[in-house]
Formats: C-alpha cells, sequence, structure tokens
C-alpha cells in the first residue's frame, strides 16, 4: 500500500526547504496532552517527517502513542491519509497540505 | 479552615471543597475525564494528577491555579536501554522542595526544579530486584515516607525498604511479616514475595511503623527490623488502605476486607477501624456508612487531613466517598455518585 497522495499544492519554504502543512487529527483523551485542542498542524516535508512531527510537537506526546521501546502501543492506530502508518510503503514521499494524520484508540482498547 | 480533596477515578480526577465541618460540597470534574487516576497530589495552588489508560500509557499533569487549567508536566521515565515500562504513576510526594513518584514498575524517581526527574538507581540495582514479583494491581511502588536521616518505601509485592543514607542503598525490611494462615505463608515463602499494601511511619519518630499487609497488620517499633502482629478487634486480616492520625501516633485507621480473594469490606459493611493504643485493641467506626455494602476500598482511597479534631475520608470502588469530621466517629455521603474510587487525596 501507498499512502495516497493528497492534493498538490504549492508548499512553503522552510529554512530552504519545501515544506507542507499536515492536519494532526487526535482523540480527545490526548488534547490536554496538545495544547488542549484536538486538532493542530505540523510542518513537514515528507511523510516520515510529519509521522515524527506529530508526536514530537508537544512534549510527552510521542510517549502516549509509543511505549519505551518505539513501538506504537498495543490499542493506538496512526493513520495517514486513511492508511495505518505501518503500510506506508514511501515514507519519504512529499507531503502536502491536504494530508492529514489521525490517531485514534483501536477499538480493541475500548 | 477549608477541606480539599483530590478523587481519582476510573473516569477522571475529581475536586471536592468544603469547610472543615463538611457543612456544603462543591464538586468539579471530571478533570482529564476518561484518563484513570490513580495518584494526585495538592499544595495550594499547584495541584498534579497521575493519569494512566491501558491505550495511552502513564503521564502525569499539573496545575498551577488550583485545577482550572492544566498542562502536562514531564513525566518519570526508565532510562533508555531499560527493559521497563511506566505503567501508572501510584504516589506523588513532596518533601523540602523535591517531589517524589512511586511508579510501576517498581521504581522510585526524585524531581529537583528545574531539573528532571532521575530513578533511584540504589533501589533499581537492589540484590533482590531480578526476583520482585507483581501484585494484583502491579508492581507498584505505592507509598514514600522521605525523611533526611531515614527514607521508606513500600511496594507490591516486594515490601518494605529502607534507606539509612538518603536513598542511596536500600534494605528490605520484611522480617517477622508472615501470615498466620500456614497455607497463605507457605505460599509466600515459595514465592519469596511480602507484599505490603501501604505502610505509615510516626512523624516524630521514624523507628515506628504501621503497615497493612497482604497477610495482616503490623507494627514494627525498630524501623522495621522486626514486626509484630496487630489484629485484636479487627474482622479480618486482610485490607489496602491506612493513614495515621497526625497528631497521635498512636491512632491508626484501616478498611478491613474479605481476603485475597474476595475484595470486599469485611460483612457486607463498609466500617473504618481504628485503634488509639497503637494497635493493642481496634474499634470499628460506621455510624453513617452504609451498612450494606459490596465494594472494597482501594490503598490510597482513605485519607485524613491534619484539621483538628482531624477529618477522615474513604471512597469505595462502588464510586461513593464519605467524610468524617469527627475522627470517625460520624459520617456523611458526598453527594454525588463517581466511578471505581481509585484515590483520594487531602489538598490542603
Amino acid at each position: 500500500l501507498v499512502a495516497p497522495a493528497g492534493e498538490l499544492r504549492p508548499r512553503s519554504l522552510r529554512q530552504g526547504r519545501a515544506v507542507a502543512s499536515v492536519k494532526v487529527r487526535l482523540p480527545s483523551l490526548l488534547a490536554s496532552h496538545a495544547g488542549g485542542s484536538r486538532d493542530f498542524t505540523v510542518e513537514a516535508a515528507t511523510v516520515d517527517e510529519a509521522l515524527a512531527a506529530a508526536r514530537d510537537t508537544f512534549p510527552g506526546l510521542r510517549r502516549l502513542l509509543d511505549d519505551e521501546t518505539g513501538h506504537r502501543r498495543r490499542h493506538v492506530l496512526v493513520f495517514y491519509n486513511e492508511v495505518d502508518e505501518d503500510s506506508i510503503e514511501d515514507r519519504q514521499r512529499l507531503a502536502t497540505d491536504r494530508d492529514e494524520i489521525m490517531v485514534i484508540q483501536a477499538i480493541s482498547g475500548g | 479552615m477549608d477541606t480539599r480533596l483530590l478523587i481519582g477515578t476510573n473516569t477522571g480526577l475529581f475536586i471536592a471543597e468544603s469547610d472543615d465541618r463538611h457543612k456544603d460540597w462543591r464538586i468539579s470534574g471530571p478533570h482529564h475525564a476518561g484518563w484513570q487516576v490513580y495518584s494526585a497530589h495538592g499544595r495550594g495552588d499547584e495541584l498534579i494528577a497521575g493519569l494512566s489508560s491501558p491505550v495511552w500509557g502513564a503521564s502525569l499533569q499539573r496545575s498551577q491555579d488550583g485545577g482550572r487549567t492544566w498542562a502536562p508536566m514531564d513525566t518519570p521515565a526508565f532510562p533508555e536501554g531499560s527493559t521497563r515500562k511506566l505503567q501508572q504513576v501510584w504516589s506523588i510526594e513532596h518533601q523540602d522542595g523535591t517531589l517524589y513518584a512511586g511508579v510501576s514498575e517498581a521504581a522510585l524517581f526524585s524531581l529537583v526544579p528545574p531539573g528532571g526527574w532521575q530513578m533511584n538507581d540504589g533501589l533499581e540495582s537492589h540484590p533482590t530486584r531480578s526476583r520482585w514479583q507483581p501484585g494484583a494491581g502491579g508492581l507498584c511502588l505505592h507509598t514514600i515516607l522521605p525523611d533526611d536521616d531515614r527514607t521508606y518505601v513500600a511496594i507490591s509485592s516486594v515490601g518494605v525498604g529502607r534507606s539509612d543514607d538518603g536513598g542511596r542503598s536500600w534494605e528490605l525490611k520484611n522480617e517477622g511479616v508472615v501470615a498466620a494462615d500456614a497455607d497463605l505463608a507457605a505460599q509466600f515463602a515459595a514465592e519469596q514475595t511480602c507484599c505490603c499494601h501501604k505502610l505509615v511511619r510516626d512523624p516524630g519518630n521514624p523507628d515506628i511503623l504501621f503497615q497493612q499487609n497482604h497477610v495482616g497488620v503490623f507494627r514494627s517499633a525498630d524501623g522495621g527490623d522486626s514486626w509484630e502482629r496487630i489484629e485484636n478487634g479487627l474482622p479480618t486480616f486482610f485490607g489496602f488502605g491506612m493513614v495515621m492520625h497526625p497528631r497521635d501516633p498512636r491512632t491508626i485507621y484501616n478498611c478491613p476486607i474479605i481476603s485475597q480473594e474476595i475484595h470486599m469490606v469485611a460483612d457486607g459493611r463498609l466500617r473504618v477501624y481504628r485503634t488509639g493504643d497503637g494497635g493493642d485493641r481496634w474499634e470499628a467506626l460506621e455510624r453513617g456508612l452504609p451498612q450494606q455494602c459490596y465494594a472494597n476500598v482501594l490503598r490510597d482511597a482513605l485519607a485524613i487531613d491534619e484539621h483538628e479534631p482531624a477529618g477522615l475520608y474513604v471512597g469505595t470502588t462502588g464510586g461513593e466517598v464519605f467524610a468524617s469530621a469527627d475522627e470517625g466517629e460520624s459520617w456523611s455521603r458526598l453527594p454525588a455518585s463517581f466511578a471505581r474510587v481509585l484515590c483520594v487525596k487531602v489538598a490542603p
């Protein structure tokens, strides 16, 4: 599987690099760990950068998604444009302004 | 003098406020709705809540304005390369500018602002560490009694740890903590465990200890070097919570539970028991408490404040919290139905 590409839009420049603004959506329980909002955006050049930025924009958020070994927690799902992040074949693909990362609790965790 | 309680539940934190007579209660919450709150700590406007979730793990949140707003705070983390995982923050204590956190899996952390959390290496490198086994609630370091000269921790199911050198090294102090029942004693001996459920200490004499253990109620007059069983008047030896009167170290309270198999208050009656003579004799306190009750009282759901007379508080897994403004003689129910109560903490 390849994460479906969002509609290509003009990408902004950051320190000479073209970056996209990728929206991150969180479940309500994590809003208090992300400045009180369930949505925020990250600037990233690639899908891989965006997934990392989604975890690192707010201190402590990464540890809620991934355990101490760096593996995603058992009942946590992270989708990039509706594709499970573990199924993305090309994480170096350029991110676009239409891309979206969604963090959700798996049904198994409910 | 006002009363403020932090009530941690399975579905968030609640703040209950009243005067010292508990005439009216104002309850706010849930703060951190959806999170389990196993630990909480409050001093003035600063509140800290230990959140955990089977999905998202554990974290700390802090309020600097008495609970109106919250923000994440640095959370204890095992060092890089450690195989241990942070499961829950069970205890948050404060002494002389240092914040302490007890966590599962069985670790003690300290934080001196503006630094970050530091894991206690002496405990982690204890010679018996590889044999430590979890109790039903996990391998939790649930009690921290910090002191300049002599610090204690209590871990389920490891027992009591004592440090006489500022936390650099630790000794386990479980000698004499043995089940009266032969089968239970044999089981604990075979598993080489000791399951302290709650430990309290005389603030004026750090040698004087009391503990509610998995296998009974005990006292020590020598810093845990030896323990003596004290169960005269108690309906069962099993239980979780225990608190000491703030001005009378011979007055201790606990809440008897049926057994390790049946986590329900003894005889189906919610009763807090009190000894006023250092454990020679226990008496039931039940006026105003439900005498048909089939819930449990967890290890941190029994609390006492420093009012004169002291206020007592008990929360149940059935979601009720009861308060006494007269040292346990009479009780009244807080006007709310909570979820499973995980902790009740006094926040002066």
